[in-house]
């Protein structure tokens, strides 16, 4: 580069791409656009988009730059490397307005309230499909159904149980710790039972079921989704809600009170294992306190309260999966969403519970 | 001194992990600076092939040249340089669904040449689509586009690098035939111009037709022909001459 008389001079190298492309750009741009020269071409041998895009550039920016020695292939290759509108907004971020705000705002909220209507026509649908059903006989296949129950029972079975021993370990030594101040570690049973059996049991089982069978049951739907495998449901005369939902609220109804019951046995057992070694409790004796205020009335609560977790972590991950629509990034969104969602829920309808239980 | 001939197979077997090969010894030459397509029934390997051709799929037995280089000994920067001299155009198009179509099409230049000025890049990205005639579609995310536009962004985007190999797995399977057409077209124009060479998988025979220098049939795993397009039409091959007198039906 020089300037001469005749102003801005550049010899364009060998090679007009991407390697050299950079440099001429900042070697360049560094003038103002109202510099006059010229830009010589006649050592160059190659061009690829790069550098005709640069040469396009160039004209644009700098008008009263000439372009010479370019030989006639060259440039009817820069003239049929069209020249379209430069891409406005693609690649940078908008810039951030009130009005955009409250707008973005106002969208979220609508789009919250849509979401809801739909979850609640979702359940309203299933449930009505699933009491329907001893009428009609239509919806629950049984292959499905019993697979379904295989993975909601037989398999979350073993990390409930591990879950449940856990917990009531837990629970159980930091009350008798505190307790044991007090000379009350007698009452440790009282405590730790209905704790576990109406409180801890279900919400822990339900937890889990959302992680494990939520999930999969959000990713499976969500990929049918995106697959229109939904949509050929439909067009088969299917309805996708009753063929897909059923199964899997049926089973969690038939799963859920034979998980809360073990999780009840093995984490009470957890309980006096822990009073035994801990308190020097006898498990007789602890057995026989726990049965003075645990009814089957609270085992009932808790069974009650796990079909109500259990049914609104198959609706949400149902229902997020049902929305999931465009490619398989949405499976992974949805499925995360509906985790998310279903333990919102679970512990919003608890705190329910604890009002209508105690207030 | 001649070119040495694009791709060059030499008694190659391929198969998936723990299947039975795919194709067994198969020889072939592809040569520079021509459309060469592959045809065959659906299932006789040809994506498996091209596959092959890519390096996505290790080789059993055999030896496979590009430019006269064995592919099998690339070395992890010579396989960089490999891909950044070629173009795919996947049979679904395998755009990124997170990012919008501009930076879908921009992609390849971002990560082969960080130090582009975003103005020559902008313009690069945005004559690709202009080409591809998807315009004013740049903000759109793959999710919302239909089939066939999806396809001519992922050609947008295997043009970007101006590869000087472009390997299409079935590019007008499943587009109308005016846009089917008009990617042909594309192809020969970029043969034509900037002297690409093209790798195409495809069963449809009018396109064959009119884009075709050599054909590579396969059938069963095994190589039926390979030869110019004429010496493929007037073959006696009865797979051939059935493969494309129905062409020439379905084009009356």
């Amino acid at each position: 580069m020089k300037m001469s008389q005749e102003g801005f001079l550049l010899r364009l190298p060998q090679k007009l791409t991407l390697e050299t492309v950079p440099s001429l750009f900042s070697t360049i741009s560094s003038q103002s656009p109202q510099t006059q020269g010229s830009l010589k071409a006649e050592g160059v041998e190659t061009i690829d988009s790069s550098g005709a895009a640069f040469l396009r550039w160039v004209k644009r920016t700098y008008p009263r730059l000439s372009l010479e020695g370019l030989n006639p292939d060259q440039a009817r290759a820069l003239e049929l490397f069209p020249s379209p509108p430069p891409l406005q907004h693609a690649l940078s971020s908008k810039p951030f307005t009130y009005r955009g705000a409250i707008e973005g705002l106002g969208g979220h909220l609508v789009k919250g309230w849509e979401g809801f209507v739909r979850l609640i026509t979702l359940g309203s649908d299933t449930f009505y499909y699933l009491l329907e059903y001893p009428f009609r006989r239509r919806g629950l296949h049984r292959g499905d159904t019993v697979q379904q129950l295989f993975s909601m029972g037989y398999n979350s079975f073993p990390i409930v149980t591990l879950i449940a021993v856990l917990v009531g370990i837990t629970i159980s030594l930091t009350s008798a710790a505190q307790l044991k101040i007090f000379g009350a570690e007698l009452y440790l049973a009282d405590l730790v039972g209905i704790a576990m059996v109406k409180e801890l049991v279900p919400l822990i089982t339900c937890i889990i079921l959302a992680g494990k069978v939520g999930a999969s049951l959000t990713a499976a739907l969500a990929t049918m989704s995106v697959m229109e495998e939904i949509d050929a449901l439909k067009t088969m005369g299917i309805t996708p809600v009753r063929f897909l939902m059923l199964p899997r609220l049926f089973a969690i109804t038939l799963a859920m009170p034979l998980l809360i019951t073990i999780a009840d046995f093995v984490g009470i057992l957890a309980c006096t294992a822990v009073g035994y070694f801990y308190s020097n409790i006898p498990p007789r004796a602890f057995i026989k306190e726990l049965f003075t205020v645990v009814f089957l009335s609270d085992y009932a609560i808790g069974l009650i309260k796990g079909w109500v977790f259990g049914w609104t972590v198959v609706i949400c991950s149902g229902h997020k999966g049902f929305q999931a629509h465009g490619g398989a990034e949405e499976v992974g969104k949805a499925t995360t969403e509906a985790v998310v969602l279903s333990l919102a829920l679970i512990i919003l309808l608890d705190c329910i519970f604890a009002f209508l239980l105690y207030f | 001194m001649e070119k040495p001939p694009l791709f060059e197979g030499h008694n190659i077997t391929v198969g998936y992990r723990d299947s039975p090969p795919i194709f067994r010894d198969l020889s072939f030459s592809i040569p520079p600076g021509e459309v060469t397509v592959i045809l065959g029934r659906s299932g006789c390997g040809k994506s498996t092939l091209l596959k092959a051709l890519l390096g996505l799929l290790p080789l059993r037995k055999g030896r496979l040249f590009f430019q006269g280089e064995e592919m099998n000994r690339f070395t992890e920067p010579q396989w960089d340089a490999h891909y950044r001299r070629i173009g795919v155009l996947y049979q679904n198009g395998a755009l990124l669904n997170s990012l919008s179509l501009a930076e879908n099409v921009a992609l390849p230049l971002k990560i082969h040449s960080p130090h582009l000025p975003r103005p020559i890049g902008e313009s690069i990205v945005a004559a690709r689509l202009f080409q591809v005639g998807l315009q004013g579609s740049e903000e759109k995310l793959p999710g919302e586009l239909s089939g066939g536009m999806k396809k001519r962004a992922a050609l947008a985007r295997a043009l970007v690098l101006d590869p000087e190999v472009l390997l299409c797995d079935e590019p007008s399977a499943g587009l109308d035939p005016l846009t089917a057409r008009g990617l042909d077209d594309l192809i020969l124009d970029l043969k034509n111009r900037l002297g690409a060479s093209f790798v195409v998988v495809t069963h449809e025979v009018s396109s064959i037709r009119r884009i075709a220098d050599r054909i590579l049939a396969l059938e069963e795993g095994r190589l039926l022909f390979q030869g110019s397009l004429q010496e493929g039409e007037t073959s006696q091959h009865p797979f051939l001459k059935a493969f494309f007198a129905q062409g020439a039906q379905d084009d009356q």
